[in-house]
C-alpha cells in the first residue's frame, strides 16, 4: 500500500493513441473514397516528396525534426505542380503533362534542397549563440556571488554542494 | 544620614590625605583613637568642618564585619543623652587600606570606659540604681518604644558621661552585628547556647536580660561567675535558673534584689519590661518574680558524666559533647527516660526523630549528626538549631552565614542545614507559631530552594543575600569598594572599570546572586545563560542583568562599564554575517557607548530578531551562491555549448525556421495565384 505522497509523486505514462484493426478499417473505409478522388494528386505528391521521404528513412530517432524541416519546405516546392494539375483537371489524363514539367520539379527539389540547407547550416549558428549566452551568464553569475560574498563574508561560499553534471542543468 | 565620601581628601596633622565624610567631617588618618576603638573597628579623630567645638569620633569598619546599617539611621533620631549616638555614617575611600570602608562619625562619650584596664570598679547599689540602672531604663524604654534593640550592653561599651562619674551613657551598636561581641554570659539561655555570628537581632526583652547581668557584674566587680566556662554558664541557668546561676551564692543588695529577680527572670513573658524598670527607679514597689524552673525528671539521665534532671539540660550537655551524643540518640534508654520522667507524647517524638534517617545508608555520619539535631530540637524547642559546630538562633541564621562565610567548614554546616529540613523540623517543634515567624519561614523555604541551584544568581551566594540582605556584595571585583546597597553596584563597577580593574568578568556569582536578591521579581530570563559555556552568550547575559540594574537602581550613564560591554561583546558583534549591518552595528555600540545606557546597549546587541533576520538572510544568500556555483559550474562544463545540447537545440530551431519559411512560401504563393 502507498501513501497519498507517494500517489503524488507518480507520474502518469502519456496515453498513446492506438489504433486498433477495427479501427483501421474504418479509417480505410471512410478514407478510401477521398483517397479515390484524390489520387492524381497523391501520386503527384508521392513523386514530388520523395526527398522528405528519403530525409525520414536516413533520420533516426523519434523526434523526425530531420523530415519535418525538409517535408516542409519540399511541400511548399510541390504547390506549384499542384496548382498546375488541379487547373487541368486533377486526372490520370494530364498527370502525365505535368510530370513532363522539368521546371515544376527543379523547383520541388529545389525547395527540399531548402529543407536540407537550413537543418545543416543551424549548429553551427546555434553553437556560436550559446557561446556568447554562456560568456555572459557567466559573467552576471561571477557578478552576483562577489556581491554576495562583499555583503555576507566569504562564508557563505563555504560547504558549496558540488556542481550537478552537465546537460542535467543547475 | 548616610552619605557618599566626597572628592576631596585635605591632609591631617600627620600628612596622611583624610577622607571627608558629607562635606563636613573629616576623619584624621593620623589621630588614632584606642581608647575608643569598638571590639572591631578603629577609633579615629574627627575634625568637624562646620562647627570644631563639636565632640565627635569616627569608626572605620573592617570589611569582614556588618554594621547595623538597616537600624543606622533609627538610632540616629534618639534623642537621648545615655546613649553615644551615629551622626554620619557611609562609605569612605579609607587611605591605609587603599580601598573603601564603611565609617560611621559619632558622639564623644564624655568621660572613660566603665571598665578600663583596671577591669570594673564595684560600685555601692545606690551608685548603681542612679549611675547606671536609671539612665539606661529611661534609654531602653526608648529603645523599646521604637522597635529597637541594642545587643551591646556590657562594661566595656559603657562609659562615664563626665570625669566626674555622675552617671553612665551607652557606647554605640551600629559598627558591629548585634550581640556579636556579647559575652555568653550576659546572653539568656537560647542566646547563649548560639554561636556569636548566630545569635541574631533579639528582642528588647534580651536588653533588659543583659542589664540584669551588667548590673549584678558591677555589684560583683566584674567577677561574675568567674572561672567558669560558657558551656558551664549555660548549663548552670539551665539547672538553677538565670538569678539562682549568678548570684544565688552571692549577697545580692536587698535593695536590688527585685529589679534582678524581674530581669534576670528566664522567661522572656515574665522578665521585667523597661516600663517596670523605670517604675521601680521611681519608687513603685512591683510584685517580686519567683525563677521558673522547667520541670524535672524524678530520676536523672547520666550523660558524658553528668546526671541531667530535665530535657534542657541533656540538650545542652548533648550539644557540648556531640560523639557521645550520637551513641546515646540511638538508645532506647533515652526514650524511656523521657516517658517515664515526662510524658509519653515527646517520648514519641524523641523515638520519630531517631527513625527518620532509618532509610539512609548506613555509616553515614551526616545521617546520625541530623539524628542527634533532631533529638535535640524534640528535647529543647527553644534552643537554637544546633548541628555540630554550627549553632545559631533562627533569627540569626542569616548573619552566621555572613559572617562566617570566609570559613568554609562553616559554610559547609550552614549548607547541610538548609538541605536537612532541621529548620523546618525547628518550626514544626515551635507549636503555634508566632506571627514575626511566619514571613522568616517562608524566605528560608525560599532560600533553601535557591541553595540547590548551583548557577549564578543562586546556591549558597543567593542564600547569603536572601537571608542578610544588608550584607555587602562579596564579589571579588569590589575588593577596593564597599557595595551595602544595589544602588551603589553599577557605581562601584564603573569605578572598577575606570581603575583599569577588568581581568575578572563584570558578572560573578557573587554579583548576580546580589542582584537577584535585591531586585524585586527579577524575570527568569535575565539570569539565564549567565554561567553559558558560549562567551557571547555569558557576556550578553551579564548585560542584560545589569541593564535590568541600571534601568531599576540608575545611575543613568556608565560610560566606562559600556565601553567594557562593547569591548567584550565585540566578538558577538562580528557573529552577524552582514558586513553592512555589522559596519552599522559598530556605528550604533561606539554611539551608545558614549551614551552609557546599558539597556539600549543590550537592546541593540541582544536584539533576537536581529539576529534571526541575519540568520535568514546568511542562509538564503549561502543557498543563492551554491546555485550559482553550480550553475557557473554547469556552464563551464558545457552545459549550452556541447555538442549534444547544440544539435538537439539546432534540430528544434532548423524545423522551427522551416516552419516559418514555408509558411511564408504559401502565403506568397497563395497571393500570386488568387492575383
Amino acid at each position: 500500500m502507498t501513501d497519498s505522497s507517494e500517489q503524488q509523486d507518480t507520474v502518469e505514462p502519456k496515453r498513446q493513441i492506438r489504433l486498433t484493426a477495427w479501427h483501421k478499417v474504418v479509417l480505410a473505409v471512410v478514407l478510401a473514397p477521398f483517397a479515390g478522388v484524390l489520387l492524381p494528386s497523391l501520386t503527384l505528391l508521392f513523386l514530388g516528396m520523395l526527398p522528405t521521404l528519403a530525409a525520414a528513412v536516413a533520420e533516426r530517432g523519434r523526434d523526425r525534426h530531420l523530415a519535418v524541416t525538409v517535408g516542409l519546405t519540399n511541400f511548399c516546392g510541390c504547390m506549384p505542380l499542384l496548382v498546375e494539375l488541379w487547373s487541368l483537371g486533377q486526372s490520370f489524363h494530364v498527370i502525365g503533362t505535368v510530370i513532363g514539367d522539368t521546371y515544376g520539379w527543379l523547383v520541388a527539389y529545389s525547395a527540399a534542397g531548402l529543407g536540407w540547407l537550413i537543418y545543416l547550416m543551424m549548429p553551427p549558428f546555434v553553437g556560436a549563440y550559446y557561446k556568447v549566452v554562456t560568456e555572459a551568464h557567466l559573467q552576471i553569475l561571477k557578478r552576483n556571488q562577489r556581491k554576495l560574498v562583499e555583503v555576507w563574508g566569504e562564508e557563505v561560499a563555504e560547504n558549496a554542494k558540488p556542481a550537478q553534471q552537465p546537460g542535467a542543468g543547475p | 544620614m548616610s552619605v557618599e565620601a566626597s572628592e576631596t581628601q585635605p591632609q591631617d596633622a600627620a600628612g596622611v590625605l583624610g577622607p571627608v565624610l558629607g562635606d563636613r567631617y573629616e576623619i584624621m588618618v593620623g589621630s588614632r583613637l584606642q581608647s575608643l576603638d569598638s571590639r572591631h573597628a578603629e577609633a579615629y579623630g574627627v575634625r568637624d568642618i562646620r562647627a570644631d567645638k563639636q565632640q565627635c569620633f569616627a569608626l572605620v569598619c573592617p570589611r569582614e564585619i556588618l554594621p547595623r546599617i538597616d537600624l543606622i539611621e533609627r538610632f540616629a533620631r534618639i534623642e537621648s543623652d545615655s546613649l553615644v549616638k551615629p551622626l554620619l555614617w557611609g562609605v569612605i575611600d579609607w587611605p591605609p587600606a587603599k580601598a573603601g570602608r564603611y565609617a560611621i562619625i559619632l558622639t564623644r562619650p564624655g568621660g572613660a570606659r566603665l571598665d578600663n584596664a583596671a577591669g570594673v570598679e564595684p560600685m555601692r547599689a545606690s551608685d548603681v540604681q542612679s549611675k547606671v540602672i536609671r539612665p539606661l531604663a529611661s534609654l531602653l524604654q526608648d529603645l523599646t518604644s521604637r522597635m529597637l534593640t541594642h545587643r551591646a550592653i556590657r562594661p566595656d561599651n559603657l562609659f562615664f558621661t563626665d570625669d566626674s562619674q555622675t552617671e553612665v551613657e551607652l557606647g554605640e551598636c551600629v559598627s558591629a552585628p548585634p550581640a556579636f561581641d556579647q559575652a555568653v554570659l550576659y546572653e539568656t539561655i537560647e542566646n547563649g547556647m548560639a554561636n556569636p555570628s548566630g545569635r541574631g537581632t533579639g528582642t528588647p526583652e534580651d536588653d533588659l536580660y543583659t542589664l540584669g547581668v551588667l548590673v549584678a557584674d558591677i555589684l560583683m566587680g566584674g567577677k561574675l561567675c568567674h572561672g567558669m566556662t560558657d558551656h558551664e554558664i549555660v548549663a548552670a541557668k539551665l539547672k538553677v535558673g538565670s538569678y539562682g546561676a549568678l548570684l544565688g551564692r552571692l549577697q545580692v543588695p536587698p535593695k536590688l534584689t527585685e529589679p534582678l529577680r524581674g530581669l534576670l527572670c528566664d522567661d522572656p513573658r515574665e522578665r521585667w519590661t523597661a516600663r517596670d524598670l523605670w517604675l521601680w527607679t521611681e519608687g513603685r514597689q512591683l510584685t517580686p518574680k519567683q525563677p521558673i524552673l522547667p520541670a524535672k525528671a524524678a530520676r536523672p539521665f547520666r550523660f558524658a558524666g553528668v546526671d541531667c534532671f530535665d530535657t534542657r539540660s541533656l540538650a545542652h550537655a548533648m550539644a557540648g559533647h556531640w560523639e557521645e551524643a550520637m551513641e546515646a540518640v540511638q538508645e532506647e534508654h533515652l526514650a524511656d527516660w523521657v516517658r517515664r520522667g515526662f510524658d509519653a507524647h515527646k517520648a514519641e517524638l524523641v523515638i520519630n526523630a531517631t527513625r527518620v534517617g532509618d532509610f539512609a545508608p548506613s555509616g553515614n555520619t551526616a545521617n546520625e549528626d541530623f539524628m542527634v539535631s533532631r533529638v535535640m530540637v524534640v528535647l529543647d524547642p527553644r534552643a537554637p538549631v544546633r548541628y555540630r559546630g554550627f549553632a545559631a538562633n533562627i533569627e540569626g541564621l542569616g548573619q552566621a552565614l555572613a559572617l562566617d562565610y570566609h570559613r568554609t567548614e562553616r559554610v559547609q554546616l550552614f549548607a547541610e542545614v538548609m538541605r536537612s529540613g532541621l529548620l523546618m523540623g525547628w518550626f514544626d517543634a515551635q507549636g503555634d507559631l508566632s506571627p514575626e515567624l511566619w514571613p522568616l519561614k517562608k524566605v528560608i523555604e525560599q532560600a533553601g530552594a535557591f541553595l540547590v541551584q548551583a548557577r549564578p544568581g543562586y546556591g549558597i551566594e543567593r542564600c547569603l543575600y536572601e537571608l542578610c540582605p544588608g550584607w555587602p556584595c562579596q564579589s571579588p571585583l569590589f575588593e577596593r569598594d564597599c557595595v551595602y546597597d544595589i544602588k551603589d553596584l553599577l557605581p562601584s563597577l564603573e569605578r572598577v572599570v575606570q581603575r583599569g580593574e577588568t581581568t575578572l568578568e563584570p558578572v560573578d556569582s557573587h554579583v548576580a546572586a546580589y542582584c537577584a536578591a535585591h531586585l524585586k521579581h527579577l524575570p527568569e530570563r535575565i539570569v539565564n545563560n549567565l554561567a553559558s559555556n558560549d562567551r557571547n552568550a555569558r557576556y550578553l547575559a551579564m548585560l542584560r542583568l545589569l541593564a535590568e540594574v541600571q534601568r531599576r537602581t540608575g545611575p543613568a550613564q556608565l560610560p566606562a562599564l559600556g565601553r567594557w560591554f562593547a569591548e567584550l561583546l565585540a566578538p558577538a558583534v562580528e557573529t552577524f554575517h552582514n558586513r553592512p549591518y555589522r559596519n552599522q552595528l559598530g556605528q550604533e555600540v561606539e554611539r551608545l557607548v558614549s551614551r552609557g545606557v546599558l539597556s539600549d546597549l543590550s537592546y541593540v546587541l541582544d536584539n533576537e530578531s536581529n539576529r534571526e533576520a541575519d540568520q535568514r538572510g546568511f542562509a538564503a544568500a549561502r543557498a543563492h551562491h551554491q546555485y550559482a556555483a553550480r550553475q557557473i559550474a554547469w556552464l563551464e562544463q558545457g552545459g549550452l555549448t556541447g555538442r549534444e545540447n547544440v544539435m538537439r537545440v539546432s534540430r528544434q530551431v532548423a524545423s522551427t525556421v522551416s516552419v516559418v519559411v514555408s509558411g511564408f512560401a504559401l502565403v506568397a504563393m497563395a497571393l500570386l495565384y488568387a492575383l
